[in-house]
């Protein structure tokens, strides 16, 4: 009881804790600084296996959907697989499909890596044909258009 | 034309902030056509010039010549100079 009543008098106020050490301090943030980096290597290195698996699993020859930016109009052919050297960042490569289009002659192209930036899905009119068709479907109360469809919600009082 | 990656050289100091993102290449022009010159904007492309281009332009092809990686680009993809 005696040494209680003595640790209580020797701290006026907040306690301090031992991580509030500097030396404890500095072991934590170099142990949390190391945890970070093997976390950041571990998730680029998971990166560049998913995207080799894509390329590796990616068909040789396919007959695929493509979009002429030139004419305006979408187009199916058959497309050789290409893979090349990614010049930004060399430990990894970019894969995509090619295709002429036949009335104009020009270049269209399909991303088999870096999907999120092929313009296919932004100017193919069957993708915006079939996104209209799942509208009606997806449309959320908070939007314009939920009211004429689904009519007004009624309000109920809370009493 | 025709453009070669650029290697960038290795020293030590400070890292220089690149103007480059992974929605562009950067590269060293090595071969243009003689017949026409060609002008980005109002300057005019030189050999050796480094210009940067759009990576994933389908006018773009990458050709192999002596062991090296060059590719084929259209003036249209250069976006600038530096």
């Amino acid at each position: 009881m005696a040494s209680n009543k003595k640790s209580k008098m020797a701290y006026i106020g907040k306690k301090p804790l031992v991580e509030e050490h500097y030396n404890i301090d500095e072991l934590i943030k170099a142990q949390e600084k190391r945890s970070d980096e093997r976390t950041y290597y571990r998730e680029k290195d998971k990166a560049r296996e998913e995207r080799q698996k894509l390329i590796e699993d990616s068909q040789m020859v396919v007959a695929t959907d493509f979009h002429c930016t030139r004419c305006n109009e979408d187009f199916k052919t058959m497309a050789v697989l290409q893979v090349e050297l990614d010049w930004s960042n060399l430990t990894q490569s970019i894969a995509f499909y090619k295709s002429k289009h036949r009335k104009c002659g020009s270049w269209a192209i399909r991303h088999i890596t870096d999907k999120t930036r092929d313009g296919f899905y932004q100017r193919s009119k069957a993708v915006v044909l079939e996104r209209g068709k799942y509208h009606n479907d997806i449309l959320q109360p908070f939007e314009t258009g939920f009211n004429l469809v689904y009519g007004k919600p009624k309000h109920t009082r809370i009493n | 034309m025709l453009v070669e990656k650029v290697d960038e050289p290795v020293a030590e100091g400070f890292q220089t902030v690149e103007v480059q993102d992974s929605f562009v290449y950067k590269g060293k022009i090595i071969k243009m056509p003689s017949d026409q010159p060609m002008y980005l904007d109002n300057d005019k492309l030189a050999m050796g010039d480094v210009i940067i281009f759009a990576k994933y332009s389908p006018d773009t092809v990458e050709i192999d010549l002596d062991g090296r990686k060059l590719k084929f680009v259209k003036l249209s993809d250069v976006l600038a100079t530096l």
